[in-house]
């Protein structure tokens, strides 16, 4: 079955120390909790209406070129990383600067499947933070991982202490006795 | 953007009709997986046609028109700058057909490389060279 797949690209750029405020806000479960977002500029933009302006859930998202690759998941649970490429333009330029570098902005990513129609069908959000940029002559490069490291295996942490297990070993000597 | 000239100069009669043309459709931005049963998937991740192309040749053609096609193809920066073509290049179609090929929507037409000329003296020329129509990100 042929389908047809979009992805909408929103990012919150901070430009000012306000994101250290608003980046605490994070809520892995519930989504990004924006609040006093102040001094944020929002970027939205889709990838398969070529130059439209498409209003989805009462936003418009213009077009732009970009692609996104590099999403990955791990038994261990470590942070998925992305990369959002975009053409050396100037909307990707201005998208880099406003968020210090890529360093202070969060993305919504939604990937939605549309119908022979253009009529959606399902769509998934994934939410990230921007972790830094990368340019080329013909590509921007924008960096993300998820929000939050899920829980790992060991905790929590075990810790050596005297009290524990004796005197601590100053060298990775071993002797059996 | 100049569009492609459709005359030697503004009062020129003479217009620049090729004397071979062949061009394609153009195609989706499709990809497609076949798995080892044969059952194909595709998708898409665009709604319109990019890639048209539009191959044209000017048989026994004057030094002037040589000149006016250097002159434009220098102008556009060679394969830089898209740019629109004259109803002269379709010349004999179909104007239904003619403006369909013209006019695909959002494509410009580029250079997709320097124009190839045969020069057989005295003022004989073959020239010939592809356009290709894309979709120009505005």
């Amino acid at each position: 079955m042929a389908l047809k797949i979009v992805q909408y690209f929103e990012l919150t750029a901070f430009t000012s120390a306000n994101a250290a405020r608003s980046l605490a806000n994070i809520d892995q479960a519930d989504g990004i909790v924006q609040k006093g977002d102040t001094g944020a500029v929002v970027h939205r933009y889709q990838n398969f209406f070529i130059n439209q302006q498409i209003k989805r859930a009462g936003k418009r998202f213009d077009f732009a070129p970009f692609k996104m690759e590099g999403t990955s998941s791990t038994l261990g649970g470590d942070n998925a990383l992305v990369q959002v490429l975009f053409p050396n333009v100037e909307v990707a330029l201005r998208l880099v600067e406003q968020g210090n570098g890529n360093r202070l902005s969060r993305l919504e990513l939604t990937t939605a499947w549309l119908n022979e129609n253009d009529g959606e069908t399902k769509s998934i959000a994934e939410r990230f933070l921007g972790i830094g940029a990368s340019f080329s002559e013909t590509t921007i490069e924008l960096r993300f991982r998820s929000a939050m490291d899920s829980v790992s295996g060991k905790f929590p942490a075990r810790a050596l202490s005297r009290n524990l297990v004796g005197i601590v070993p100053l060298n990775s000597e071993l002797r059996l006795q | 953007m100049a569009d492609f000239p459709s005359r030697v100069s503004a009062t020129s009669r003479i217009d620049i009709k090729p004397t071979n043309r062949s061009f394609s459709f153009g195609e989706y931005p499709i990809k497609s997986y076949r798995s080892i049963s044969g059952a194909v998937i595709k998708r898409a991740f665009g709604n319109r046609a990019f890639n048209y192309s539009l191959e044209l040749e000017f048989a026994n053609v004057s030094d002037a028109i040589v000149s006016v096609i250097f002159d434009h193809y220098h102008g556009q920066g060679g394969p830089l700058n898209g740019f629109r073509i004259p109803d002269t290049l379709l010349s004999g179609m179909d104007s239904d057909l003619a403006g369909r090929i013209q006019r695909p929507e959002g494509i410009l037409w580029f250079y997709e490389a320097a124009p190839e000329v045969q020069s057989i003296p005295p003022d004989l020329n073959t020239v010939s060279f592809s356009l290709t129509g894309e979709l120009a990100y505005q």
